[in-house]
């Protein structure tokens, strides 16, 4: 397998496109208009793995509430009234650790992959001190919008390149 | 034929179990766990035939979960099923003892695949 210390958008399409139909069975695909994340509607879930090692930088993945609970009741196989917000979060989480890893793959090793973070709810801001964004994507399920980020975090990066993912978070 | 899952995700540990019964595997108790530290207990417990393991967990990874299964002669049958499935991740499990690597997402095929020769 090549390695690069780059991300293509294709790279993240296509793994993000195999981990929704193996285990949500749901469509997905790239649109060409992103939307602001406030039609999130203000309900927002956003789940985070760190590579660290050959590579440094994050992994974010984002949507809002209710297609993080779409995907959840699609991996649990259950009705959604049996979805609670931490089987949410369980499932979300589950989600970018796979599209992480996958990513992972491509970069320099050794690195390590982190447990995933995952918050849910009102409209909130993740940064990541000295990181630049490498490269983001939207894709559409339906209606609903998700969009993935590669993040690269750098020893030299400059203090006006540092992450605020304020404004594509809200 | 007793199988453990040990992933930290519920979800996770509950597509593995769909994926098994996909796979033909019906016939088989599966015990659960969601850490290695919880799994090591288990197969003490339990004495599974086969573990299915994540690889990245709390309170004990996977890797070190094997080592550890090892270092103590212990032999159960052990794969992982993980989201990191490069070269040298295969090449480490490999050394550390284990039997396969399934990566994630994967298939009932996949499963069926590495899990024949093992369990039949």
């Amino acid at each position: 397998m090549t390695t690069t210390t780059t991300i293509k958008q294709d790279q993240m399409v296509e793994i993000t496109q195999a981990v929704w139909s193996s285990f949500l069975g749901m469509p997905l695909h790239v649109v060409e208009t992103p939307e602001s994340s406030a039609a999130y509607g203000g309900q927002s879930a956003t789940a985070t793995v760190h590579i660290s090692g050959g590579w440094n930088g994050s992994v974010i993945l984002s949507c809002s509430t209710t297609l993080a609970r779409r995907a959840a009741v699609a991996m649990f196989q259950t009705g959604p009234d049996d979805i609670g917000d931490e089987d949410i979060a369980d499932a979300f989480g589950e989600l970018v650790n796979m599209i992480g890893g996958n990513l992972k793959c491509l970069l320099p090793e050794p690195s390590e992959l982190s447990l995933p973070t995952v918050s849910l709810g009102a409209a909130h801001v993740v940064t990541i001190p000295g990181a630049r964004l490498l490269q983001h994507v939207e894709l559409a399920c339906d209606a609903d919008r998700l969009h993935i980020a590669v993040w690269n975090r750098r020893e030299d990066a400059r203090p006006d390149l540092q992450a605020g993912l304020e404004g594509m978070i809200r | 034929m007793k199988i453990l899952v040990a992933d930290d995700s519920r979800v996770m540990r509950q597509i593995v179990k769909r994926t098994l019964r996909q796979a033909g595997y019906t016939n088989v108790e599966i015990c659960e766990a969601g850490n290695g530290a919880e799994a090591l207990e288990v197969i003490v417990r339990e004495a599974p035939d086969l573990v299915l393991c994540d690889w990245n967990m709390p309170e004990m990874n996977g890797i070190d979960l094997l080592t550890v299964l090892r270092a103590g002669g212990r032999n159960v049958a052990f794969g992982f099923v993980t989201s990191e499935g490069s070269p040298a991740m295969r090449e480490r499990a490999q050394n550390a003892g284990a039997l396969f690597l399934i990566a994630k997402p994967f298939t009932p095929e996949a499963f069926r695949e590495v899990l024949e020769p093992v369990l039949g």
